[in-house]
């Protein structure tokens, strides 16, 4: 099988579990009926994913991150956070359904280290652990505070039915990028 | 008792066995000759070693005198056997119980064993009961050998192309085929109506 076969594959299978998920929670959705809506035989599912979830992961990176790489990469953080947001509302259903799901293969989960690898990649985490010299507070960790931070919050705005609307959550999400919190506090003071 | 008898009952509980395959068969992209042929091999001699176990018991204690009427007790036990195996059939039918798809690239002895250990306890007690009532030992073993390659073929290969939903099928059926033995004992030759 070739990569463009491959992806094409990829692909139906991932149009199928969100076109499932509109209707039934995603716990619920079996392998069978992914790969029956798809028009594939069940097997092909385990030679392209090893569970639904991977599929989940699948579809966040592809769908969400992917496209924002060259946006990233040129600086364009507020249209990458704009693309992703809006991305997600397009597919409202899907994505409710998606942040519904809790445990090891949570939505958070993925998204969290979605985002955590895009901030360690484009955003200076270097200068933000730098700001007290403990030998624990390493890029990592600042990452990994960032992207819990964003996720948590972007979850939440899934969960509430994404009612915010994506121009003011991504404004929220810059200004907090560029003014940290304890400044807006030195400033009200 | 008759073939038919021993037949149904073998296959009644074994359908528990081809519920477990089933959900090894549906964890799996394809299905390897080697696994399959270890799995017919271990489950069949499992399942020979629980029943004749059961069954070498109970011949003993009726050979030795220490059962009065070993055939009227053998069916009797044997009718609440069957009757009680159908139940804990239709119980797991009913249960539903949550199972993660997850790819594995290999089955291994150790992911089923324990679940074919667990359902041969009642082929020991079916066994033991046929002990009681007298079978043809020769006709029993060729039953489990054929029965249990079947259900372990036939488990595997439903749970890689229809995934693991059948199982539920096959708890009902395996419940209802250890009823109709149970039903048929009780009338036929314990209270004689039919």
């Amino acid at each position: 099988m070739n990569n463009q076969s491959q992806n094409a594959i990829d692909i139906v299978l991932a149009e199928s579990l969100k076109e499932l998920a509109v209707t039934k929670p995603i716990e619920k959705i079996t392998i069978k009926e992914i790969t029956d809506k798809a028009g594939v035989i069940r097997p092909t599912f385990y030679n392209h994913f090893q569970d639904k979830y991977e599929l989940l992961e699948w579809i966040t990176i592809n769908e969400l991150f992917a496209p924002t790489e060259p946006l990233l990469s040129n600086g364009m953080l507020k249209e990458a956070v704009t693309f992703i947001l809006t991305a997600m509302e397009n597919d409202k259903d899907f994505y409710r359904r998606a942040a519904q799901l809790t445990g090891q293969n949570s939505f958070y989960e993925i998204f969290t280290s979605c985002v955590t690898k895009a901030v360690l990649k484009y955003i200076d985490v270097e200068s933000l652990a730098g700001i007290a010299d403990y030998k624990w507070l390493k890029e990592e960790v600042v990452a990994d505070f960032l992207g819990h931070a964003i996720s948590w919050v972007t979850l939440q705005w899934i969960l509430k039915g994404m009612n915010a609307p994506v121009e003011e959550l991504t404004d929220v999400y810059i200004k907090i990028f560029h003014s940290p919190i304890i400044d807006v506090i030195a400033k009200r003071s | 008792m008759s073939v038919v008898e021993n037949l149904f009952i073998i296959a009644g509980i074994l359908l528990d066995v081809f519920a477990t395959m089933e959900i090894q068969g549906a964890m799996m992209a394809q299905i390897k000759k080697k696994t399959m042929v270890i799995a017919c091999v271990v489950v069949a001699v499992v399942e020979l070693i629980f029943y004749f176990t059961g069954y070498a018991i109970c011949w003993l204690l009726a050979s030795q005198g220490h059962i009065v009427n070993p055939t009227y007790y053998g069916e009797a036990v044997a009718a609440i056997v069957l009757a009680l195996l159908g139940v804990r059939l239709m119980f797991k039918a009913i249960s539903r119980e949550y199972i993660l798809e997850r790819r594995k690239d290999s089955i291994k002895v150790w992911d089923y064993i324990r679940f074919i250990v667990m359902s041969s306890i009642y082929t020991a007690a079916a066994g033991c009961a046929c002990g009681l009532v007298g079978i043809t030992i020769w006709q029993v073993i060729l039953i489990i050998l054929v029965v249990s390659f079947v259900m372990v073929i036939l488990g595997l290969y439903t749970g890689l192309h229809y995934g693991f939903e059948i199982k539920t099928i096959a708890y009902f059926v395996g419940a209802l085929l250890l009823w109709g033995v149970s039903l048929e004992m009780l009338l036929h030759r314990i209270l004689e109506i039919i």
